[in-house]
């Protein structure tokens, strides 16, 4: 998500329903930390965040109504929309294009959830985009090699669930750790 | 990392309790208290995987499904190093870095341990159950 809005146009508006954890995922990618305006902006956002010459207006979509939707639209260049697969605060599980984005912690109270997406994906092999898992443990690398049937690309990781994911399958039969993520 | 030299200076002895539906607020619970003593992230990380590893084999080990108040994990810092423990009501086989172990209830925490060669994982007779202590020696983080 981080990359996504580095990527768009300087007045970008996200539509999520929770900009805090926007916020959070920023800084956890490796964003210099952001600075954050606080409420009330001038377009009305819940905050601003400003990454170099870049601005990120964030709404909590859940509070606005058609016609407030219609004005912030209308204020800014771009538009991000990031409904989650899954989040319960812990892990947040988004798709953009073919690739599924892991966010957060897998263990045994949501692993479920990335069975589920995983198995939901049609892309073969599966792309996974680990670059803000924080954690996994052994019992969550174990059902994604079960899942990984037709192999699993895995982007950025971070240094320990990569040991983890590589202790499990050494060889990389399934689990292909790609480029090496912030730690 | 202020407090460092006091977290060596003596040993200080924290419990608390592991809800088997919210492992991630005993990780957060480890990683704050053992953060004094293990600057290094990564290190500290593993700590946390491999603590929460041992609980989840106490927890996925019981008969029955344990409550919140039932399983105990007590962690001792200091200049000893650092000492994580956790009961099983299971009677759990010992690990052995070296060897993968035959019992599939314990193979996912043999995994974690692998992470680091500066972590201890041992695993004893405690009444008719076990008692499984992670460690991490002093100096592993200097």
């Amino acid at each position: 998500m981080a990359s996504a809005f580095i990527r768009a146009g300087d007045r970008v508006v996200f539509f999520g329903d929770d900009p805090d954890w926007f916020v959070r995922r920023l800084r956890e990618d490796g964003h210099r930390r952001p600075d954050a305006c606080s409420s009330p902006s001038p377009c009305g956002a819940e905050a601003t965040v400003l990454s170099g010459d870049r601005k990120l207006c964030l709404y909590d979509s859940r509070s606005l109504s058609g016609t407030q939707r219609a004005a912030a639209l209308a204020r800014h260049v771009d538009v991000l929309v990031a409904p989650a697969l899954f989040d319960d605060r812990l892990l947040r599980i988004t798709r953009r294009g073919n690739t599924l984005h892991f966010a957060g912690e897998v263990d045994i109270s949501n692993r479920h959830a990335m069975v589920d997406a995983m198995r939901c994906a049609s892309r073969e092999p599966l792309l996974l985009d680990v670059a803000s898992l924080r954690f996994i443990d052994a019992g969550g690398v174990s059902a994604m090699y079960s899942v990984a049937a037709r192999g699993v690309r895995l982007l950025h990781p971070q240094p320990v669930p990569r040991k983890v994911i590589e202790l499990f399958d050494p060889t990389a039969e399934r689990l292909v750790c790609e480029s090496a993520g912030r730690g | 990392m202020a407090e460092r030299p006091q977290a060596l200076a003596r040993t200080t002895r924290l419990a608390t309790t592991f809800d088997p539906a919210r492992p991630a607020d005993l990780r957060k619970w480890v990683f704050a208290n053992a953060a004094p003593l293990v600057p290094d992230t990564d290190l500290l990380t593993a700590v946390v995987l491999v603590v929460n590893e041992a609980v989840t084999t106490s927890g996925e080990t019981a008969p029955v499904t344990p409550s919140p108040e039932d399983v105990v994990v007590t962690l001792r810092r200091g200049p000893a190093g650092l000492r994580c423990e956790v009961l099983a009501t299971a009677a759990l086989p010992e690990l052995s870095r070296d060897r993968l172990p035959t019992d599939p209830r314990v193979r996912e925490l043999w995994l974690a341990m692998q992470v680091s060669d500066d972590i201890d994982v041992h695993i004893r007779p405690y009444g008719t159950g076990s008692r499984i202590s992670v460690t991490l020696l002093p100096g592993a983080w200097s």
